[in-house]
């Protein structure tokens, strides 16, 4: 062998003749079926990995990315006004976006920060949930998840976890530096000590859209083929909602805003709107006219009651998922 | 041994009997389920995939009962459902590993199986592609993939050559020929397609009315009673006729220039027998064979 | 002896005047080819349209129906011109393969309704929607709603509202999609009638086999363009590039090979290392063949326990035209 010129590599051949090479015994490659032998159980639970599905595809679309940026500047803005207060003193009173009251300071910031989100979560609720089980609807997904040992609750938890996450995270995500930032920022005013709770009301505040949203979307899309026809009808359900609970408020109440704080919340936004408001603890102070004293008072709402909120959440979480379950019970793998 | 059992199944739908005191054997290998529409075909295999609460009587499947495993079978087992189906927003490669990863298997090995399965169903080229921009010869292949994925000892195929062109079908039936031979994995394929039936499977279980009408290795129900043979004559010749039954072969069915012929017990060079009587009566033969029962008659005769 | 209960296979009858006729038709939708130049004539019988995914068969379909006008070309359906125009529907039935939704109604409103609409007059309607359905097998289901039927009954159903008015001409898209063999018997019966009465039927269909045994009259097209139109056996004569294959399973092979390779007209002689006891010959002169084949094995003493042709049959016509893969 070594005695040929040039091409072969002196000892080459013999290394592969020799027998011994992950080859010898044959060459050409058996590129047919194997087995699988491999683990079968994982350690993570099942509906996450539908999850995790629904999470990538939610992150692909470029509206997700856009609206969640836009939802995340009040939280900058916010930083912003604390930085500035905390520079200059500010008269009482004089500025009705601050409220200096110990114990409220910073959850009515934290809390106008999610009031300003709350359309955007609701865009991207639209966005992300509208196809989680309408688009398995209009390809038959159902057939391939149910084949699995996969059972319909892990496919309802999975989906529904999913539109959660979302949320959920474009809450809490910015709510938590925001909260890091004024820990470090504000310590020293009394932060930590005036309102010890703040990271908890916080992150229940951050959770509630989240949940709420989640499982009415996921009902809606649990029972449409089309992602944009269960998109409409939530929308249009969540603005009738908040046009018909406005104007029959208006109408009752003159626009008086003292008045009616119940009423005034009895929409999806508004349930959302009124439990952030108990969560954080926060007491609106509006300033309003008065006509009989014909001065400027500070008008004090309370939030309206945590018992009906409780009961409204509660009742649109288990009217989505409810919903949704009965829609994917229905579905039949083999069909005759 | 058998790869499932059942015993006794009666399956109710509300007031509807579908099954009622159904037994059955499902022995190993490729077996072809067979049917009317009606005869509980469908839910034989809801049963054995455990999605039936029976009314009474149950049954295993590879081991497992399938009225309280139902999971574990799901594991086991891989199904090509008869619809189109998918998930949507996914390339051929990410459907197939997030199959594979619903069954249990860890992310790495499911996204590597993912790309063997898919090259070994034919879909090597197109792996990369959006799944909703496939032709339906891609979807039915792309079904069998997710089925295969995770190494399922059986495997379920429901009319798995729904909408293919005649390349497409000859194509799938190699691969269910292939997969079901030698590569350690059952199989049963539900068709109303017999030829369909007749390439792949070895055995066949026949449905009528909730029960089994029949069931066997199919070489065995093909064969006749006694030697029969078709033979194809250019045209259609009495005289022909005449000449065979002058020599004790009795002529059982003619349909146009085609004899079906029963020969005497013993013969032992047919093909003399019938060139002889073919040149005595100025006939020219065409082509003639060994004559079986052709599925579709078994299945004709078990059902009416 | 015993006569086959099926009627034997239809052939084409061309009338003088065919019952579709297309003339240098092409039709497309903007830079993609539905069909290309395709010039043929369909008589009475059954007729079979087959061809690949995307050979422009569900083109032709639209275009005999009426549902298209050809881009340059004529098409021409009993005399006249199928686009939009009552006169030919009347005496048109289509059997689509997209499934209706008409899920809420009986499938024996849903057969009223469209003979309504074919233009059955009301004290006529009600015997002949019975009839109907009773000739599609569906007497014992039809007042069921559709959304509760399976593939097979649907299948049926839409049938039955194709020759409620008695058409001439009967277009049918994979008829027997969902039919069990029972059905496919039925359905195959309903359509053997329909042509012995003179009817013109076209069937597209994937399912080689099932029009194997229903016609030999064939309508072959790839990519948009017509490669063969006739009787399928006579389409395999004239396919040169194939000459005829012949497999004869004898117990001395060898012995018979030589014979063969002594015959001017056999062109080659295989064996195939699977099947020990056959050998193959290919030939362009199947007749002489056929003359010659039974002398020499009389003469010789070869015992033959099988020969027959395995490429004369409708896949194999469907394979060499089309082209592998």
């Amino acid at each position: 062998m070594s005695e040929m010129s040039g091409h072969t590599p002196p000892g080459a051949l013999d290394f592969i003749v020799a027998g011994d090479t992950p080859t010898a015994g044959a060459p050409i490659a058996d590129l047919s079926y194997r087995n699988y032998d491999g683990p079968l159980h994982t350690r993570v639970a099942r509906w996450w990995i539908v999850s995790l599905a629904s999470l990538r595809l939610a992150v692909k679309k470029k509206g997700f990315w856009i609206a969640a940026a836009i939802s995340i500047l009040p939280y900058l803005i916010i930083l912003l006004q604390l930085y500035l207060q905390s520079g200059t003193p500010v008269p009482a009173g004089a500025n009705p976006l601050m409220d200096l009251t110990v114990g409220q300071r910073f959850a009515s910031q934290f809390f106008q920060a999610l009031g300003f989100q709350m359309f955007f979560l609701f865009i991207i609720t639209l966005l992300v949930g509208s196809g989680v089980i309408a688009a398995d609807n209009q390809s038959n997904a159902l057939l391939v998840y149910l084949s699995k040992p996969l059972t319909k609750g892990d496919y309802l938890l999975g989906k529904w976890m999913g539109v959660f996450l979302i949320l959920f995270g474009v809450a809490f995500i910015p709510g938590t530096i925001l909260y890091v930032f004024c820990l470090l920022s504000y310590y020293s005013e009394g932060f930590l000590k005036n309102e010890p709770w703040l990271f908890a009301r916080m992150t229940l505040a951050a959770a509630t859209p989240a949940v709420i949203h989640a499982s009415l979307i996921t009902g809606f899309s649990a029972w449409s083929k089309s992602p944009r026809v269960a998109g409409a009808l939530y929308a249009g359900l969540y603005f009738i909602g908040n046009i018909v609970v406005g104007a029959t408020w208006a109408i009752r109440h003159r626009g008086n805003l003292g008045e009616g704080v119940l009423e005034r919340h009895l929409s999806v936004e508004g349930v959302i709107n009124g439990l952030a408001q108990n969560l954080y603890g926060v007491v609106q102070k509006l300033p309003t006219y008065n006509q009989r004293t014909n001065t400027m008072e500070r008008l004090s709402i309370d939030p309206p009651s945590m018992m009906v909120m409780l009961l409204m959440a509660a009742a649109f979480v288990v009217v989505g998922v409810g919903a949704a379950r009965m829609r994917i019970r229905a579905v039949e793998i083999v069909k005759g | 041994m058998p790869v499932a059992t059942i015993s006794n199944l009666t399956v109710r739908y509300g007031k509807k009997t579908a099954v009622s005191d159904l037994s059955v054997e499902v022995p190993e290998g490729c077996i072809g389920l067979l049917g009317p529409n009606g005869a509980g075909k469908t839910t034989l295999i809801k049963t054995l995939l455990g999605f039936v609460k029976p009314a009474a009587g149950g049954g295993n499947l590879l081991g497992l009962d399938v009225a309280t495993q139902g999971l574990a079978i799901r594991q086991k087992i891989g199904l090509m459902p008869e619809q189109d189906c998918h998930i949507p927003g996914m390339n051929a490669v990410t459907f197939a590993a997030y199959a594979g990863e619903l069954a249990g298997m860890p992310a790495k090995d499911a996204m590597r199986r993912a790309h063997e399965t898919l090259e070994y169903c034919g879909l090597g080229e197109a792996r990369y592609r959006n799944i909703e921009t496939y032709s339906t010869g891609m979807k039915q292949r792309i079904k069998l993939a997710q089925a295969l994925i995770h190494g399922p000892k059986l495997l379920f195929l429901d009319e798995p050559t729904n909408g293919l062109d005649p390349a497409g079908r000859d194509e799938m039936l190699r691969l269910i020929r292939d997969v079901s031979h030698g590569k350690g994995i059952n199989v049963i394929v539900s068709s109303h397609l017999l030829p369909d039936i007749e390439r792949t499977c070895d055995q066949v279980i026949v449905m009528r009315s909730g029960r089994i009408a029949t069931q066997g290795a199919v070489e065995t129900l093909r064969q006749t009673q006694g030697v029969q043979f078709e033979v194809d004559l250019r045209l259609p010749s009495p005289g022909f006729a005449i000449a065979v039954e002058g020599k004790g072969i009795k002529v059982l069915t003619q349909y146009g220039a085609k004899y079906r012929l029963s020969l005497p017990d013993g013969t032992v060079d047919a093909g003399r027998l019938l060139f002889e009587t073919a040149k005595e009566s100025g006939a020219q033969i065409r082509g003639f064979h060994t004559a079986l029962r052709s599925l579709e008659d078994i299945f004709l005769e078990a059902v009416e | 002896m015993t006569t086959s209960a099926l009627p034997p296979v239809t052939t084409a009858r061309i009338a003088a005047q065919p019952m579709i006729a297309l003339e240098h038709t092409s039709r497309w939708y903007g830079q993609v080819i539905g069909i290309n130049d395709v010039s043929c004539w369909i008589g009475a019988g059954i007729t079979a349209l087959l061809g690949p995914n995307g050979a422009g068969k569900s083109t032709m379909l639209k275009l005999i129906t009426g549902q298209l006008k050809p881009t340059t070309g004529h098409v021409s359906v009993l005399g006249l011109e199928p686009f939009a125009n009552t006169n030919v529907f009347r005496r048109l039935g289509y059997c689509p393969e997209i499934e209706n939704s008409y899920d809420d109604m009986s499938g024996r409103d849903f057969v009223t309704l469209l003979g309504s609409m074919a233009g059955i007059p009301a004290n006529r309607l009600r015997t002949r929607v019975s009839e109907v359905i009773e000739q599609v097998g569906m007497t014992a289901n039809s007042d069921r709603k559709i959304g509760g039927y399976s593939k097979g009954m649907r299948q049926r159903v839409k049938v039955a509202q194709a020759i409620i008015h008695d058409p001439d001409v009967l277009i049918l898209d994979e008829p027997f999609n969902g039919l069990d063999p029972l059905g496919r018997r039925e359905m195959s019966a309903v359509l053997h009638h329909m042509a012995d009465l003179g009817k013109c039927v076209v069937v597209s269909s994937h399912i080689l086999y099932e029009v194997e045994q229903m016609t030999h009259n064939i309508l072959l097209m790839n990519r948009g363009r017509l490669l063969a139109q006739g009787d399928v056996f006579h389409i395999r004569s004239l396919i040169d590039q194939h000459p005829h294959r012949i497999a004869i399973t004898t117990t001395d092979s060898r012995g018979l090979a030589r014979r063969m390779l002594d015959l001017p007209y056999v062109l080659s002689v295989r064996f195939d290392p699977l099947r020990p006891g056959t050998l193959e010959i290919e030939t362009h002169s199947p007749e002489l063949f056929y003359t010659q084949f039974p002398e020499i094995v009389l003469d010789h003493g070869f015992v033959v326990s099988s020969f027959e042709s395995p490429d004369n049959n409708l896949e194999s016509v469907f394979r060499y035209l089309v082209g592998a893969g």
